[in-house]
């Protein structure tokens, strides 16, 4: 039992929820960037929700079945096909043996997360199969999907029955807690975030997001450098906003206005290049 | 070490929706960073259950919680009582220390030539300098394994380079301003590189990652380019006696 992957799209990896608690180490958490599609897909599969998927940016893969499996999508809709024909999102499918599964055009959001039924035999590292940008990570090998790997699944569950969820709404509206230097931002500032929109630049990937929109005003000392969790919102020299994301550096030494919450951070990563989106402030 | 009078300067500060973030007075000073790596063991221990681990950097310590047990107004009156009430002066950090070889040969220490130009030193003044200096491991965090060290001497502090590199080699050994690091794995950057540690910072196999904690000091020594590569192919072999770098 196995697929093959005929081409990886623009980026394609395997992920599982990730590995927290490392950050001591300079190990970022890593894992699916958003979360409830990525257990919504096994979800709809009857998989266990931290059974690994793959998690496809943009431009999807193209991979071939090379045994029967049922298959779950959930996430950005990017137009999958199977043999040509359109497949419906945020169900679970019956693939037979010899079936390619292809993708089109991007409809919604940035990342689409796929279940394969059964187990999948590839490598973890401390405990989790998600890659890293940086260092030797031992799990890169298998999970940054290369161009006629065959990722090994064994016992499959075949069930039948065709199962449809809902899939998760993405908002463009992030909602953003207190940072640790919120209070040393000026009110203008902090006002300058709440009411502008702002744009996701060419830089946006699974380490962060750079944004551009109208300058905040930074407060005029050095930072000492300071852990940083996914989802804090610095702001840089020249005013700008940098999102951690779930790949990003474990410490940072630009002033943190905010954190996003969990829920707007898991929205963050189906946006994309170009693709505006203002904030909402939880700040109490 | 938190007399009560250090008491005043502990700010704990909520960070998203499973981080407290303590603040100490925020200056690179050991004496903080000592008491940030006491605090962080002693939290850990004595939160078991909630906190689920502690970061600690120069001088802020981050704190992860189950949030699905405590949210964050709890857990920093809780903190705010407890550390009250505690004194951890006397509590031992158990800090090693390790001698770490660096070959400074202009093979590995590109930017030697030129640096010893700018800093009018020569360039076995600047080894001299680079190896005398013990240095602290305040934190870690950036790339993984990178070690946050202590201050290097002022008469070797130098600038970036303007336009950094897009791949600086794994083990370099680097200088920038008063920063001295090495690089824990290929990637970009601006440091001005001396030399090259063949000692990793990150073991990817083992349980422990590494054997460098923050808190541990750090000295360097100065080893040939044989030595260097005899290193490196023990480490390979996976014969490398880590222990033996411990002082």
């Amino acid at each position: 039992m196995s697929v093959r992957i005929i081409s990886t799209g623009l980026y394609t990896t395997i992920q599982d929820a990730g590995r927290a608690g490392y950050a001591h180490q300079g190990i970022p958490p890593g894992g699916a960037l958003d979360l409830p599609s990525y257990h919504l897909s096994n979800t709809l599969i009857n998989n266990d929700i931290s059974q690994c998927a793959l998690e496809i940016t943009l431009s999807g893969p193209k991979i071939e079945f090379l045994d029967d499996h049922i298959i779950g999508l959930s996430g950005a809709d990017l137009s999958p096909k199977i043999n040509g024909e359109a497949i419906t999102m945020n169900q679970s499918h019956s693939i037979p043996r010899g079936s390619v599964l292809s993708f089109g055009r991007p409809l919604s959001g940035c990342r689409a997360y796929l279940s394969i039924s059964g187990e999948w035999d590839i490598p973890y590292w401390l405990g989790s199969v998600s890659p890293m940008t940086y260092g030797e990570c031992p799990v890169n090998k298998t999970s940054i999907l290369t161009k006629d790997q065959i990722i090994p699944i064994v016992s499959t569950n075949l069930r039948s029955a065709s199962v449809a969820l809902s899939g998760r709404k993405f908002s463009n509206e992030l909602e953003v807690m207190l940072g640790p230097e919120t209070e040393e931002f000026s009110s203008q500032a902090l006002s300058t975030l709440f009411s502008e929109s702002y744009m996701v630049t060419d830089s946006a990937n699974r380490m962060g997001y750079r944004l551009s929109g109208p300058t905040i005003t930074v407060p005029d000392y050095q930072l000492i450098s300071s852990p940083v969790i996914p989802g804090t919102m610095q702001v840089n020299s020249q005013g700008q906003i940098i999102i951690t994301h779930r790949d990003g550096q474990t410490t940072g030494g630009y002033h943190r206005i905010g954190v996003l919450t969990e829920q707007s951070l898991n929205d963050l990563a189906q946006l994309k290049p170009r693709d505006t989106l203002t904030f909402k402030s939880l700040m109490t | 070490m938190i007399d009560q009078s250090k008491m005043s300067d502990i700010r704990l500060i909520t960070y998203g929706e499973s981080h407290v973030l303590l603040k100490m007075e925020q200056r690179i000073d050991p004496t903080i960073n000592g008491t940030i790596h006491r605090l962080s063991r002693f939290i850990l221990d004595r939160f078991r259950g909630f906190v689920l681990s502690c970061t600690p950097s120069y001088c802020s310590l981050l704190i992860s919680f189950d949030h699905s047990k405590v949210n964050a107004k709890a857990l920093i009156s809780m903190l705010n009582q407890v550390l009250q009430d505690t004194d951890l002066s006397r509590k031992p950090l158990d800090s090693k220390k390790y001698l770490l070889p660096v070959c400074y040969d202009l093979t590995f220490g590109i930017d030697l030539r030129s640096l010893s130009k700018t800093l009018s030193l020569s360039i076995e003044e600047i080894i001299r300098i680079h190896c005398t200096q013990t240095y602290l491991i305040y934190m870690k965090g950036f790339l993984p394994g990178f070690l946050y060290l202590g201050e290097a001497d002022g008469r070797i502090a130098a600038n970036r380079h303007d336009v950094p590199r897009k791949k600086v080699k794994q083990g370099s050994v680097g200088l920038a301003g008063r920063q001295t690091g090495i690089y824990p794995s290929n990637a970009p950057g601006g440091w001005q590189i001396i030399g090259s540690c063949p000692i990793p910072l990150i073991q990817w196999d083992s349980p422990e990652l590494s054997i460098f904690n923050a808190g541990d000091q750090i000295k360097f020594k100065s080893i040939d380019i044989s030595a260097h590569a005899a290193i490196e192919k023990e480490i390979k072999m996976g014969t490398f006696d880590f222990q033996s770098l411990s002082i």
